[in-house]
């Protein structure tokens, strides 16, 4: 064999570093070793919490935070579920997280349907004063929650709904327009104007060109939306223990009174199954949605 | 019968004056064609007539009702567009039945309808597709289809065939000259395509700076411009001119352009020449033509580069200190350098004053 092929080793005077194989294989478990590094940051505390919330007491008591549980068992879900004691009353979780349902998905749904039709307006049928309305609902992205929280608490008095579910649902869907139409009226400048002026001369209204046209050309961010609102008015703690009362609250304010009860035996196992309970609505529409939701963060970007 | 009629009609963008007093009048089944450079107000106008923009000031009329405040859809109109505009999500089928339902004609009326006019654009195997599914010649028929369907009183086209290539675009040209002549509704086709204009339109209007230059019969303001603009717009390669002055002696009139003494006596002035008036005389590369005997007026120049096009070639000649073209035959080739002797076709001539760039 006289003829060299590429699967023979290189002249030894370039050592290993310097061929160009071995820099890729170097980069490469670099790049791997950050991943699982950022990885493990992530799943390290969902592991502890769910490997946990299946342990006994005794066995948490005993030491030995990252193992599995030796015996296996969904007690600590039943109790943190139906019978944990939150402040006076030992109902667990469910009532609460019914509160959180009822709340965050009227919230959610008027948020983003007003937010929809806003961005379509402020995008596509300009009218005089478009761009102060816009930069206004702009300003409202920058507004600390802080700021507003005693003016807020006295227009929910005034209006009779301190206290109530349906205030948080006013409260959030308020203070969810301004993202929801920001990022509406950004995709939908995508949309191309001739599209609106065909369906005008088609005899399309307003409405008949939003829901017709322009509605069906928008799932991505209308996930994007829906997923952004969900999470963040689901996982809001400070309208939620500002407004609400034991009967309202929902399930960011239990889980605190849960962990935070200041009596007898902390039930971590309890008290992680319940945070797990928190959390799930929020990862389950990411695991469901979570594709639309990527593709929906970079199709404005290609479109142009 | 006029069937459309712009009156005094302005737009304005702040102080950006788009269209400066416009009044145009078109009969019932003229195609008539807005030609001009690309700023020169001729989507707008159409986008205005459309009732997609407002103007700022006079009146639009359609089939002898104001519409100067009327909505796009009471205007009984269909415009195709030049992205094609079709309603991504929707097939071709329910892109061509939009406009119908809206107007809450029943499924069963707007069905055989819809296939009529598919089977006339040659869609009829496309109604199940959707428009990303389709090329680009496909669409357009699509659009077509839309805005027939819909039987409208006036058909408003907005650069049709520009993202077309050239192949495509003769043919669909060609379809729709056959289209209006078979339907015979009144059409407004904006473009900046001079051989769309001249070969589609019963009467073009060639604007500029958002006002109309000239009104006419396409062979009419092609062979008398009304002024150096549209003389200059209008034809490829472009008009010949030779600037020079007049020369009145007596009932003899005659341009002197330097390198040559032009005879104007058969030429129809609109004005009265004057002595020593600056002129520009304008004439077309196919009215220069290497000599057959018969011509009243003859050069002898010199050839300084030929262009080939296929069907004719292009001769650049040189005259005095300028260039002028003809356009000879294929079979008539001189040689660069050796001079030929051309005649002027005088019955093509324009004239244009130097100052007003005006015909005279």
């Amino acid at each position: 064999m006289s003829a060299p092929t590429d699967a023979m080793p290189r002249p030894a005077r370039s050592g290993w570093l310097t061929s160009r194989r071995s820099k890729a294989i170097l980069k490469r478990t670099v790049l791997y070793l950050l991943l699982a590094l950022v990885a493990f940051f992530f799943a390290g505390p969902l592991y502890i919490l769910l490997s946990t919330s299946f342990k006994t007491m005794p066995e948490i008591q005993s030491g030995g935070l990252m193992s599995l549980p030796h015996e296996p068992t969904a007690q600590a879900w039943v109790t943190a579920w139906g019978e944990a004691c939150i402040g006076i009353t030992c109902g667990g979780l469910k009532g609460y997280f019914g509160n959180s349902m009822v709340m965050t998905i009227p919230a959610v749904l008027i948020s983003v349907m007003i937010g929809a039709i806003n961005g379509y307006a402020l995008a596509k049928w300009p009218f005089p004063g478009a761009r102060f309305v816009f930069a206004a609902l702009v300003a409202g992205n920058f507004v600390p929650f802080q700021v507003v929280l005693a003016p807020v608490a006295v227009t929910l008095r005034t209006l009779g709904l301190f206290g109530s579910v349906e205030g948080l649902v006013l409260i959030h869907v308020i203070y969810g327009i301004p993202i929801t139409t920001m990022l509406f009226r950004n995709f939908f400048l995508s949309v191309p104007n001739d599209l609106i002026k065909a369906a005008r001369i088609d005899g399309a209204g307003f409405f008949w060109i939003f829901f017709r046209i322009v509605l069906p050309l928008s799932p991505s961010v209308i996930v994007v939306a829906l997923i952004l609102q969900f999470t963040g008015i689901w996982n809001d703690f400070l309208f939620a223990v500002s407004f609400s009362n034991p009967s309202s609250a929902p399930m960011t304010v239990a889980l605190n009174n849960l962990v935070n009860s200041n009596f007898g035996v902390k039930e971590y196992n309890v008290h992680m199954a319940a945070t797990v309970i928190a959390a799930a609505p929020t990862l389950i529409l990411y695991i469901l949605l979570g594709r639309y939701f990527l593709r929906g963060m970079t199709a404005g970007a290609v479109k142009g | 019968m006029i069937d459309i009629r712009i009156s005094n009609c302005n737009k304005n963008y702040g102080s950006l004056r788009v269209l400066k007093d416009i009044n145009l009048e078109i009969e019932r089944g003229e195609f008539i064609v807005l030609l001009g450079p690309s700023g020169c107000g001729k989507s707008t106008l159409l986008h205005i007539v459309a009732g997609l923009d407002r103007l700022s000031s006079g009146a639009i009329e359609i089939g002898g009702r104001d519409v100067t405040d009327v909505e796009p859809k009471d205007r009984d109109i269909a415009m195709v567009f030049q992205s094609y505009a079709l309603y991504p999500t929707m097939s071709v089928r329910s892109n061509m039945e939009f406009g119908l339902r809206m107007r809450g004609k029943p499924m069963a009326e707007i069905r055989p309808l819809v296939e009529e006019k598919a089977r006339m654009l040659h869609i009829d195997h496309l109604l199940d597709r959707r428009p990303s599914q389709l090329s680009g010649g496909q669409r357009q028929r699509v659009a077509i289809g839309r805005a027939l369907v819909r039987d409208p009183k006036v058909f408003l086209f907005d650069e049709p065939l520009s993202n077309l290539d050239a192949k495509l675009r003769a043919s669909m040209r060609t379809e729709i000259k056959k289209l209006h002549q078979s339907l015979g509704t009144t059409a407004i086709y904006v473009t900046h395509d001079q051989l769309e204009a001249m070969t589609l339109a019963t009467r073009m209007v060639v604007m500029k700076a958002g006002e109309i230059q000239q009104v006419g019969k396409p062979e009419e303001v092609y062979h008398r411009p009304v002024n150096l603009f549209v003389a200059d717009f209008l034809g490829n390669p472009g008009m010949n001119f030779m600037k020079g002055h007049l020369r009145v002696d007596g009932n003899r009139v005659s341009a002197d352009v330097g390198a040559a003494t032009i005879p104007l006596d058969g030429y129809a002035f609109e004005t009265a020449p004057a002595n020593g008036q600056a002129v520009v005389v304008g004439l077309r590369p196919e009215s220069i033509q290497p000599v057959t005997g018969s011509e009243a007026f003859v050069l002898t120049l010199k050839p300084t580069l030929i262009e080939h096009t296929g069907s004719d070639n292009l001769v650049v000649l040189a005259m005095g200190g300028e260039e002028i073209v003809g356009k000879f035959p294929t079979d008539m080739l001189p040689k660069l350098g050796e001079p030929v002797t051309v005649g002027f076709d005088l019955g093509r001539l324009s004239v244009f004053d130097a100052q007003t760039e005006r015909r005279i």
